[in-house]
């Protein structure tokens, strides 16, 4: 039922089903995660975009088994290599992480160990799978990756502490130690939320460079629909937990078919707009995902169902559709609609 | 850079002397503490005392526990310099002795006070829920005595003696370990680094090894030092009550109640010798306790990084 660019896609990389992730709190439980299903095609970059307190950084922490109590993975099913890593214990899962599914967190600044030095901590990240490494040869490998993203001296940058880098650096080196192992998926959750944007650009080129060479499939977390539009190959735009649209890049931006989607681009600052007035947003707020609407979790808030009883009575099914910018999967009732209109 | 020249071993660049890389890690900490003056001098003071507990023994003549009579009760001259004692016993090696003893168990309390409780406390920091709740309940039973009483309750209860008052200080120091891991592993528990690694596939006891332990050592040397002095103090307040060390032993806190009588007849020197070897050792390890304190504390350097 996923979307994916072409038809004719070779088996997905990462293949998730009908993830579900709860935090179950004495008051309430909160669904971060509803039944969330996609594929990612070996080198596909997904992007995953929504607001804040969307689920983003749930289903990615899901997806590496990495939900701490109160919080916990309630149902699915995430192929990966051929088996579901889900059902994994945490010991087992620890033989996957880094190897074949790797993560960037968001903030180099604390990503990385104060204590030890960049050396120790790239080794560390590749002994931890190749536990008979020789020491010199793990040292040399190290200098490899470090000078693979692109730090000059590598060899001798080994041996200094994190807080002789700059953030961009840090965050190569976070993106070194994830790459070390050519993992065939990583998962990067808002890399260069905590940089500059000069360093951002610099990271996201590195990132780009660094995936082509290593074959990895990337799935990107961001509220940056601007780092989306140059890096990623497609894009599922989540709100409430759920993936309410899933399509191709230029899909997204050219006909935004989910009234959420449409609303986030038109979130974008805009130099020429902005002479005319306020930023524009999206009235009310994002759901509470302990209390649940019953219909659309968007209808509150949406411009095209707020006042139809359908909307929010009913929870949408996805649905396909062939917009003028390539297919799309959209969680509205109205996307049929709503794509013959954009086509107009 | 490119991959070529990597392959290549090339020099150390710089002044710094070509050690091994780890040493080098290691080594910048290390070299930060030896060059502070106002640490290396309470440690050169404890360096004095060591080899004036190892030392003396072996190249003085008298006995520290050798009587003899005819001798009793002299003041410091060249043949004894810290005097004799009532019983003509050499105060010099009384002392001297009697340093050997302090050292050593106050270091075997501070040793097994930090395994055990250090243990507790990261275990409970780590684990959390009820192994969290009971271990930290039985710590704070273990606080509500005042220290020095429940010391003397041990020792009293299995036995007068150096080896039971040695137990007794060191389950006393148990908590205060414990508490202060516990709230280490917490914080470091909950840091970015922390998820990272185990992201990155590192096992939860490589985790631990690896990161957090590392980050609570520091912490855990100046509790460490912090706790030598007390254990030296309270072995010799509790040999001075009478609970731990017993005669002939030449324990300070002994020796300072066995010259108490006499410093009120002239014979002062029998209990101010022992008196000042307890005041220097115990100042100076409050001092390097202090400064590593305030070398080392990771809260100060956090902010930085």
């Amino acid at each position: 039922m996923t979307v994916t660019t072409d038809a004719s896609s070779p088996d997905p990389a990462l293949s998730v089903r009908n993830l579900s992730t709860v935090y179950e709190a004495k008051a309430a439980t909160v669904h971060a995660v509803r039944d969330v299903s996609f594929d990612l095609r070996p080198m596909e970059r997904l992007g995953i975009v929504g607001e804040s307190g969307s689920g983003k950084s749930a289903l990615a922490l899901s997806i590496l088994g990495l939900i701490e109590p109160p919080g916990r993975v309630a149902g699915g099913e995430i192929m990966l290599g051929g088996r579901d890593i889900a059902k994994l214990s945490d010991r087992e899962l620890g033989s996957v992480r880094g190897k074949e599914i790797a993560l960037v967190l968001q903030d180099p600044a604390t990503a990385l160990d104060p204590v030890k030095t960049i050396g120790r901590q790239i080794i560390e990240a590749i002994a931890a799978h190749e536990p008979g490494l020789k020491r010199s040869a793990a040292r040399r490998r190290a200098a490899e990756l470090l000078g693979d993203v692109e730090i000059s001296h590598a060899e001798q940058r080994l041996d200094e502490y994190p807080h002789q880098f700059s953030g961009g650096m840090r965050q190569r080196v976070v993106i070194a130690m994830a790459i070390a192992l050519n993992p065939s998926v990583l998962i990067a959750d808002e890399p260069t939320t905590a940089l500059d944007v000069t360093t951002q650009a610099q990271v996201l080129a590195l990132l780009d460079r660094l995936v082509d060479e290593h074959r990895t499939a990337v799935i990107l977390i961001t509220h940056n629909l601007g780092i989306v539009s140059e890096f990623c190959d497609s894009v599922a735009v989540m709100y409430a937990g759920r993936l309410v649209e899933t399509s191709g890049v230029d899909h997204i931006f050219e006909s935004p078919t989910h009234p959420y989607s449409e609303a986030l681009l038109a979130c974008v600052p805009n130099p020429e707009k902005l002479a005319q007035g306020p930023l524009p947003a999206i009235a009310g707020y994002p759901p509470d995902l302990s209390s649940l609407p019953s219909g659309c979790a968007f209808a509150p808030r949406c411009p095209v169902g707020r006042d139809i009883p359908q909307c929010h009575q009913e929870a949408p099914q996805p649905h396909a559709v062939s917009g003028p910018a390539g297919p799309a999967v959209v969680e509205c009732h109205f996307a049929e609609a709503r794509i013959r209109e954009a086509s107009r | 850079m490119s991959a070529d020249s990597l392959a290549i071993e090339r020099p150390q660049p710089g002044p710094s002397e070509p050690s091994p890389r780890r040493l080098k890690a290691a080594g910048r900490s290390l070299r930060a503490l030896a060059a502070d003056r106002r640490l290396a001098i309470p440690v050169a003071i404890l360096v004095l005392v060591i080899l004036f507990a190892l030392l003396v023994p072996v190249f003085w003549g008298p006995s520290p526990t050798k009587q003899n009579l005819v001798d009793s009760l002299q003041a410091p001259s060249g043949a004894h310099p810290m005097g004799t004692d009532q019983l003509g016993r050499d105060v010099l090696a009384r002392v001297a002795e009697g340093a050997r003893i302090s050292l050593l168990v106050a270091s075997l309390v501070t040793l097994g006070g930090a395994l055990i409780g250090g243990s507790i406390g990261l275990v409970a920091g780590l684990l959390g829920g009820a192994t969290d709740g009971i271990s930290m309940r039985v710590m704070d039973t273990i606080l509500a005595f005042p220290p020095l009483i429940l010391a003397m309750a041990v020792t009293v209860g299995l036995g007068v003696g150096l080896s039971t008052a040695a137990l007794g200080v060191a389950l006393v120091s148990v908590p205060w370990y414990a508490r202060l891991l516990r709230s280490e592993a917490i914080r470091i528990r909950s840091l970015p680094f922390i998820e990272a690694a185990h992201a990155l596939g590192s096992t939860r006891g490589r985790i631990i090894r690896r990161h957090v332990i590392p980050h609570v050592l520091p912490v855990l040397f100046i509790q460490m030092a912090a706790a030598f002095g007390y254990a030296v103090l309270a072995l010799a307040g509790l040999s001075f009550i009478g609970l731990g060390a017993q005669v002939p032993t030449p324990e300070w806190g002994a020796m300072i109640t066995e010259g108490l009588q006499y410093s009120l007849t002239g014979q002062w020197w029998i209990a101010i010798f022992p008196g000042v070897a307890l005041l220097i050792v115990v100042t100076a390890a409050s001092m390097v306790s202090d400064r590593m304190r305030d070398l080392l504390d990771p809260r100060g350097q956090y902010e930085r990084l």
